[in-house]
């Protein structure tokens, strides 16, 4: 039978080693992970463009500047107008088409989604581009 | 043996002993990283755009990215040449499953560089298109 100081000896682990190892492992995890959350949002393409819309089609062309043009009026994407309008379409049958001057950044666009989907719209489709 | 002497002793013959609260720490670091954080390929330039959706993205998906230079990219491999017959290849290599469509694009890009996935998703009848998004509530 080994001495108990004899048999400490034996047990000790070498923890330089260890501390090497989990100290790489730290390093990958700490530069490799990320923790944004990464989402979607989803939609349709468009059958058609923007331009040639079924006639229970809803049309919404994204301008520069969060300003939307719906049925020939330009309005600003978080007015009360706008939210009156979307709220006006919520439950009804027919979709939304959504079209983007081809110079507005996708964040707009997506800020634009966002509010559609907000507003619980059964169905929204995205068309090309449309330039001036 | 003065008090000293039995300090000097105990530290000359445990070396490690300082070490072990040292990799509690160190471990528990590794732990959170380890779950805490998501290993995802890096989009190199790609500012996804900032969103309030929650929706969770598509797992059997064609991943189509549009960097800052407007190089387009399908599952990571640049598409230099029609958008529309990459594709169409990989598609048809998926036997019929529904396809889903997302996108990684630049927050500052303008809304024509969508242009070329919409029109190539028109033309395979690929019904959903996804836009990957940054959670900014």
């Amino acid at each position: 039978m080994l001495a108990p100081e004899h048999a400490r000896l034996v047990l000790r682990v070498p923890l330089t080693p260890l501390i090497d190892v989990v100290f790489i492992l730290l390093l990958f995890f700490m530069l490799s992970s990320s923790f944004a959350r990464q989402q979607q949002i989803e939609f349709r393409t468009a059958s058609t463009s923007a331009g040639a819309a079924t006639d229970d089609a809803r049309r919404v062309l994204l301008l520069a500047g969060g300003r939307v043009e719906v049925d020939g009026e330009h309005v600003a994407v978080d007015s009360t107008a706008f939210a009156r309008q979307l709220d006006d379409w919520r439950g009804k049958p027919g979709k939304v088409i959504v079209a983007a001057m081809h110079d507005v950044p996708v964040q707009e666009l997506v800020g634009l989604l966002d509010r559609l989907h907000a507003t619980q719209l059964d169905r929204v489709d995205l068309a090309a581009s449309v330039r001036p | 043996m003065s008090i000293v002497a039995a300090k000097k002793k105990r530290r000359a013959g445990s070396g490690d002993d300082g070490m072990i609260p040292m990799i509690n720490i160190v471990f528990l670091l590794l732990v959170f990283f380890m779950i805490a954080g998501q290993i995802t390929p890096r989009d190199t330039g790609v500012e996804l755009p900032a969103s309030v959706s929650e929706a969770e993205i598509a797992e059997q998906q064609l991943a189509v990215s549009i960097d800052t230079d407007g190089q387009v990219r399908v599952d990571g491999d640049p598409v230099d040449g029609d958008l529309v017959s990459h594709l169409a290849t990989l598609v048809e290599a998926r036997g019929g499953d529904p396809v889903v469509v997302t996108c990684r694009v630049h927050r500052e890009l303008p809304a024509q560089v969508l242009d070329p996935v919409l029109q190539a998703a028109r033309e395979l009848r690929i019904k959903r298109l996804q836009i990957v998004t940054e959670w900014q509530p």
